[in-house]
């Protein structure tokens, strides 16, 4: 997304492999900062990620990261995995437990190159706050803890790339928020990009800005987040996903009294609570389609703060009682959950100008998070 | 009872020094064993594995007739031995000490490849994506967290080999001074009349042995698993 175009990768993977009664046949090109993986369970994202980190098997087909291929069994490319240089982060933490957390977290650094030796142990350790941890071995840790020290454990093999594999899926609620916004302060400091593989749409909406989904074994879409999740032939696979937009915004101003923050985009400006972010600062926000109502005329006389003029550009009616129409302010689109009635009281139609509202308490601390 | 005499001593130190230097031979075929077993699949695993448990099965003194066949002067192992490196193990210690090495090496390789297979593969799997090639994680990953397993093997290797006998007996007989161990010794005390006192101190010695091994290997154990 904008300003992240200092790093980026470029993913081209074509992979066939049998897995038992299960057969993988992704192909599919990306290229953005953060590119997330996103499908049910068995949709074969495991897989996949095990194909570019080169493990598990033998496979067809070919991997190319950022213009260096990794593997190509027709050119007879293989590299193994400690030289393929991806920062693999599982879902279970796997630190090794004969091992205190430094020799954990300098594992992969000690291995790693000189001349490629680019990210700093003192750094890492700050920034994924360790500091306080380094004589303690794993077994003494809490979940979120030792995840940050098999993140830090990865990033310190100086990798290319970061493959981060349903990393938060076996910490409780509490624990994934304090580790999601661990990742995204090291995606912003380290400028590291990022493969993230999981099942959880707010995950992916947060983090990715490329998404590839994934079903039976195959990549059936590419493209940005919005994009895809709202795409409605791919319902039966994103499942009853809560529609909504997701853009990056900038934040503008802070309302101590009413503990209030201003948000700048294309469209317009958007007053959002709890956000703990100053002026200057890239956040995104990602609204649900039915936290967005319409409006012919600016309302007055209404509790809800954000009232902003777009275009209709597109109306999905399906004949059930929900109309999900599609809206353009400025560059950024955004959709809303209508009820039928409403369309037809409204007599909304493409092209119309209306006035968008939303509510500011609609947004939560898992809708909002830095860009 | 208090003191020993010199013989006693001599045959304790023999049986150390077999027992040692059995483990010494047979712990790196062992690991490596182990490893094979507990890691991968491969066409004939199952022969390997049977070959492996022989001498567990086998009466010891097949196990001694067959080395002494191949051990031999004359046998081609031996010949080999004794032209390239000089190395005579038919009745000679060293050859009580090979006896005693393939008598316990099922022993060891059930307990390394028990501690391996326990070990999950994915800690080797992140160890390579994080840079280590195969031998190195070896090294570093797998050995140190089949360190209790490794030392129940060494114990247990350790312990066939104070009281091996028949392969022994077999294969290098029974020279005091050479291949004369604490089994061997006791025998020869039972089978000559009036050598009961001698085979009674013996055997507690042996008893004092083994429970001093039994005690070091759960200090050790305990020491590591912390």
């Amino acid at each position: 997304m904008a300003d992240a175009s200092h790093f980026k990768i470029m993913i081209d993977v074509d992979i066939e492999q049998r897995l038992g009664t299960f057969d993988l046949a992704v192909s599919f090109k990306a290229e953005a900062p953060v590119v997330g993986l996103f499908g049910r369970s068995g949709s074969g994202k495991t897989s996949l990620v095990n194909a570019l980190a080169g493990v598990g098997g033998r496979r067809r087909g070919h991997v190319i990261v950022n213009g260096e291929t990794l593997f190509d069994d027709a050119r007879g490319i293989d590299l193994p995995p400690e030289r393929r240089r991806l920062g693999y982060v599982f879902q279970d933490d796997l630190l090794f437990p004969h091992m205190h957390v430094e020799a954990n977290l300098l594992y992969g650094f000690r291995r790693a190159a000189v001349s490629t030796r680019v990210i700093e142990p003192e750094h890492v350790i700050d920034l994924l706050g360790l500091g306080g941890l380094r004589r303690r071995y794993p077994g003494t840790l809490s979940g979120g803890e030792r995840q940050r020290v098999a993140i830090g454990r990865a990033l310190l093999a100086q990798p290319r790339l970061l493959l981060m594999d349903e990393p938060l899926a076996s910490l409780d609620i509490a624990r994934r928020d304090e580790v999601l916004r661990y990742i995204e302060l090291l995606r912003d400091d380290l400028r590291i990009p990022i493969v993230y593989v999981s099942h959880s749409i707010a995950e992916i909406t947060r983090l990715a800005d490329t998404i590839v989904l994934l079903s039976e074994g195959k990549a059936i879409a590419v493209g940005a987040v919005e994009e895809v999740m709202g795409r409605l032939d791919l319902r039966p696979q994103t499942g009853r996903y809560e529609a909504g937009s997701v853009f990056d915004t900038t934040v503008v101003a802070y309302d101590a009294k009413y503990a209030l923050t201003t948000l700048r985009f294309d469209g317009g400006e958007l007053i959002v609570p709890n956000v703990e972010a100053i002026a200057g600062e890239r956040v995104r926000v990602r609204i649900r389609a039915r936290d967005v109502s319409l409006a012919l005329h600016p309302p007055t006389g209404l509790s809800i703060v954000n009232v902003l003029p777009g275009t209709i550009t597109a109306i999905d009616d399906a004949g059930g009682p929900i109309v999900e129409v599609q809206l353009r302010l400025g560059n950024v689109s955004l959709r809303a959950r209508i009820t039928r009635r409403s369309r037809v009281d409204l007599g909304l139609a493409e092209n119309q100008q209306v006035y968008t509202l939303i509510k500011a308490v609609s947004f939560d601390r898992r809708s909002v998070g830095y860009a | 009872m208090l003191s020993m005499s010199d013989t006693e001593l001599g045959i304790i130190l023999l049986s150390l020094k077999v027992a040692f230097f059995s483990v010494a031979l047979s712990l790196p075929v062992a690991i490596l064993a182990a490893h094979v077993l507990a890691r991968f699949d491969f066409p004939g695993k199952t022969l390997l594995d049977a070959v492996i448990h022989l001498p567990l099965v086998l009466p010891p003194v097949v196990v001694g007739f067959a080395l002494l066949l191949l051990f031999g002067k004359h046998g081609p192992l031996g010949a080999w031995l004794n032209d390239w490196f000089g190395i005579v193990v038919a009745f000679r210690w060293t050859g009580a000490a090979l006896a005693s090495a393939i008598m316990g090496f099922p022993l060891m390789v059930r307990a390394i490849r028990l501690s391996i297979s326990s070990i999950d593969t994915r800690l080797e799997t992140v160890a390579r994506t994080l840079g280590g090639s195969r031998t190195w994680v070896f090294l570093s990953i797998t050995l140190p967290l089949a360190l209790p397993g490794l030392i129940t093997g060494v114990l247990l290797s350790f312990a066939r080999s104070l009281g091996e006998f028949g392969a022994t007996i077999t294969f290098v007989s029974n020279i005091p001074g050479e291949t004369e161990t604490l089994p061997l010794a006791i025998y020869t005390f039972v089978q000559s009349p009036g050598g009961d006192a001698q085979a009674i101190r013996l055997s507690l010695i042996a008893v004092l042995l083994s429970i001093a091994a039994l005690v070091a290997s759960e200090w050790l154990t305990r020491r590591t698993s912390k």
